[in-house]
């Protein structure tokens, strides 16, 4: 690391000695530690950091809380991390327009804060990732982080409306707008959804939020069956009604359904699911302290923690067959998505189970990284395309993505 | 002109009766919906498969001629408009629906087949595909996803990105990749969202994986009349802001429900400004929901509100609103039909602004858009018999494009920009912004065959300096209505 110092005083002159040091073990990527951290404060100083970085071959990570640095493959190189911490802040909350524009170096429980306390408006972005209370705007776009919401909202691709990046090579650009309905120009803020920083570093974001609900409803059912508990959530799925969430744990053996709405519609639509098809009405106190005692699974505890995706229909069996092999899952069942921890030696065993039922799986936490199998050589090959022509010098995150990109 | 050779190429993929290169039938492909812009293409080819489609892109690659891809046609930015000596690959004979799978909620489609087409099948097992275009009698699914098709209900249900699950892809040098799939989470980038809604530069999709959604248990659709648009529009900004979220809300002004009232007879009130609000979802949220929003709108002054009692009330309010653009006949020689967004708090605001543009040309403007998201459609009415009144029409609706930017909007939320508006693109976004998006373009096709000169603006096509808007004349005339 002979080469830090020329490179500290350099960025020192872009945004200030005070927000430059030298990095340590903590700041490691996936393994790799970098020689500098560097803090922009703003668009124009990541836009100066990028290119000087660029120009001299360096390597760039972008950090936000540094929740989920570690998801995606280890990068090939990392000589700076570029922390967002400093560009933070709301721009702008329009709560009756139910939009707002943010920062990306804001927490999500910043963000979630003032959006619930606007002065006679109860809002949220409808989003919840793992870890998600350090977690920033950035960091959950950059891995596409979600969490039991995804059933009714989506993922971060489907509540941006706009986004400003900048590239390594010092573009600024912005792609959307500050309106929900917006077909101008190119989408590219869906590439840079998921990217885990290998095409740029996001500077802003526009959401689309919703209302927090006046009320809601929980029921649970129990059953010590995998089968039994995906049947139920099929069933479910298949019921008039428009659930929140519907969650599957394991070992506990119980399938979480919420329903978010008025007073009266939340409740109606708890009792037909037991009604129709079974399970126990919670409480409102039972219900929230379920949601509670469920809230970061199966992140607690030690092992591998992988997300998984396969047909909806062919959860049950799938996961059937996981049951002894995993210590911990929290499956959406009419996804067909979730996620599963286990002790890193049944990597293999995890990873066999998956391909035989036809999904996909990606390493979110443990000894080995995997960003994802990729699944069509042509897709990638476009994705290497995309990489060339937005990140030429590959700078940001080398070898974070997929085939090696 | 193409050479014979390159022609018996294409014809070898896709026989005679797949091949069009006599004069007259390539003029009926000369145009999408917005007529006023027509080129005539040198060949129209109508594959039958994916691989058909790859062997075309690839011949054209090979001969570097450029291509278009088109469904129904019924676009509205010229987004399908050929190009001169180049291929329409043509994929109205891809409509077979290939696999309806219940138990993952999902349908496999060819690009061919019709957005109706997908609720129907669906409909009687109790499900439906949730974006409506007004055009959905006609338009493709193909089409749907190149331009990110919504809809009147897209206020609740979202947009063609929000329930397309995968796709088959041709690439612009014809090789066949499959994006995102029918099990989600796919591994690097979401080159899927990025090809929904690039108007057809990037590649052709030939089979789509589409998420379908349970029928609502019930469903409420009230009309609500005002004496203003201001009014109207309070009322809609205080429904959004009180946390509702209705399946659509639609707006008229007295101008247009004059003119559908000569077509349909629905019996709207004689007003300033119409709403349609319609909610639905359990029976006991929608009936919640239906007493907020009468509330609201009498809070927001409304003269008379009526609930929809049955489903043939239901269907004649929405009957009058989607006869709308094709009822503007009756009232005017010649119309434009704008499409633009704005905040939904600033509607007062803009309408007002447009009411002050129409006095100062002397043009009639008739206001009816999707209020609920602040997509406005305004139709500016004129008489081309009458020296210079074209130019004022475009000038007016140039300014309402200007209005809707200032306000934070968009110059598009619906019809896209296609050719019609690529040259307007530099007033929404930096050169920076347009350069990203530029070398997306080139990522998937690198020698700009793909769709040529649309979405983004070119030098060749805008100049140096981007000029003055100049929307072009649209003749509804033979298009289904549209919202």
């Amino acid at each position: 690391m002979a080469s830090v110092a020329p490179e500290l005083v350099l960025f020192a002159e872009l945004v200030g000695a005070a927000h430059v040091r030298a990095a340590d073990a903590s700041d490691a990527v996936g393994g790799v530690v970098p020689s500098l951290v560097v803090s922009p404060a703003d668009e124009d100083e990541v836009a100066s950091v990028l290119s000087a970085a660029t120009a001299r071959g360096l390597a760039v990570v972008a950090r936000g809380g540094g929740t989920k640095i570690d998801w995606g493959s280890p990068p090939e190189r990392c000589d700076v991390v570029l922390s967002t911490s400093r560009i933070e802040g709301i721009v702008d909350h329009e709560p009756a327009d139910l939009v707002c524009v943010v920062r990306a170096g804001t927490t999500l429980s910043h963000l979630q804060k003032t959006l619930a306390s606007a002065p006679g408006f109860r809002q949220r972005l409808m989003l919840d990732p793992p870890q998600g209370d350090a977690a920033t705007i950035g960091g959950m776009l950059a891995t596409a982080a979600s969490g039991p919401l995804r059933t009714r909202f989506g993922t971060p691709r489907d509540l941006v409306i706009g986004a400003s990046f900048v590239l390594s090579d010092g573009t600024v650009g912005r792609s959307g707008g500050k309106v929900v309905k917006n077909v101008a120009g190119f989408d590219v803020a869906k590439l840079l959804i998921g990217s885990l920083g290998t095409l740029a570093i996001v500077t802003e974001v526009a959401f689309r939020l919703h209302p927090l609900p006046a009320a809601s409803s929980t029921v649970a059912f129990e059953s010590r069956s995998v089968l039994e508990l995906c049947e139920f959530a099929a069933r479910v799925g298949r019921l008039q009604v428009t659930p929140s969430v519907v969650d599957l744990h394991w070992p506990e053996g119980v399938v979480v359904v919420r329903f978010d709405s008025s007073e009266q519609g939340a409740a109606v639509q708890a009792e037909r699911v037991t009604r129709d098809i079974g399970g126990r009405n919670l409480t409102p106190d039972d219900g929230a302290a379920l949601t509670a005692s469920r809230a970061g699974s199966p992140w607690t505890g030690a092992g591998a923690v992988a997300a998984v995706a396969t047909l909806p229909a062919r959860a049950g069996e799938f996961l059937s067959s996981m049951s002894a092999t995993c210590d911990a899952v929290a499956w959406r069942p009419l996804l067909g998505t979730g996620e599963m921890r286990f002790a890193p030696e049944a990597l293999e065993t995890v990873r066999t189970a998956v391909r035989t039922a036809g999904g996909r799986l990606a390493i979110r936490r443990g000894d080995v990284f995997v960003s994802g199998d990729a699944d069509d050589d042509v897709a990638v090959d476009l994705m290497r395309s995309v990489k060339r022509q937005l990140d030429p010098a590959r700078t940001l995150s080398p070898g974070r993505q997929v085939g090696g990109i | 002109m193409l050479d014979r050779a390159f022609l018996e190429t294409l014809r070898a993929i896709v026989g005679d009766d797949g091949m069009i290169t006599a004069t007259p039938a390539l003029q009926t492909y000369a145009c999408d919906g917005l007529t006023g812009r027509r080129v005539s293409p040198a060949a129209v080819v109508l594959p039958l498969t994916t691989a058909e489609v790859a062997e075309i892109v690839r011949a054209c690659a090979e001969a570097q001629v450029p291509f278009v891809a088109r469904g129904a046609g019924t676009g509205l930015s010229g987004g399908a408009l050929p190009v001169a000596d180049g291929v329409v690959i043509g994929l109205s004979r891809m409509r077979a629906i290939l696999d309806i799978d219940l138990d993952n909620h999902q349908v496999t489609v060819q690009p061919g087949v019709t957005n109706l087409e997908v609720s129907k099948a669906v409909r009687p097992l109790g499900y439906f595909y949730a974006p409506d275009p007004s055009s959905q009698q006609v338009c493709t699914i193909g089409g749907n996803v190149a331009e990110n098709s919504g809809g009147a209900h897209c206020l609740k249900y979202g947009f063609t990105t929000h329930h397309v699950l995968g796709a088959t892809f041709v690439t612009a040098d014809g090789r066949i990749a499959r994006l995102g799939g029918a099990v989600r989470d796919a591994a690097g980038y979401d080159l899927l969202g990025m090809v929904i809604g690039s108007e057809g530069t990037l590649g052709i999709v030939t089979e789509v994986v589409l998420r379908i959604v349970r029928v609502p248990e019930s469903t409420e659709t009230v009309l609500a009349a005002f004496a203003t648009m201001g009014d109207a529009g309070e009322a809609v900004s205080r429904i959004i802001a009180a946390g509702i979220t209705p399946a659509a809300i639609e707006m008229m002004d007295r101008l247009a429900i004059q003119a559908c009232e000569e077509i349909v007879h629905a019996g709207y009130p004689d007003c300033g400004a119409a709403l349609i609000v319609e909610l639905d979802g359990p029976a006991v949220e929608s009936a919640a929901f239906l007493r907020d929003v009468l509330d609201i709108c009498a809070a927001s002054g409304a003269t008379e509100t009526r609930v929809a009692a049955s489903e043939a009330e239901r269907a004649l309010i929405w009957k009058a609103r989607k006869a709308a653009f094709a009822s503007m006949g009756r009232i005017s020689p010649n119309y434009y039909v704008q499409d633009g967004v704005i905040p939904r708090t600033r509607l007062r605001d803009v309408l007002e602004q447009i009411g002050a543009l129409s006095a100062t040309y002397g043009l009639r403007v008739a206001n009816v858009f999707h209020a609920g998201d602040g997509n406005l459609h305004p139709l500016v009415l004129y008489d081309n018999s009458e020296p210079g009144a074209g130019e004022r029409a475009l000038q007016l609706a140039g300014l309402i494009l200007d209005a809707c930017i200032t306000a934070g909007g968009s110059i598009t939320g619906e019809h896209g920009v296609g050719s019609d508006k690529a040259c307007y693109m530099p007033k929404m976004f930096s050169p920076g912004s347009i350069s990203v998006m530029g070398r997306v373009r080139d990522a998937f096709d690198a020698r700009d065959l793909c769709n040529p000169g649309k979405a983004l603006p070119t030098p060749r096509l805008c100049g140096e300096v981007p000029g003055m808007y100049r929307p072009h004349a649209i003749e509804m005339s033979g298009l289904a209505e549209r919202l």
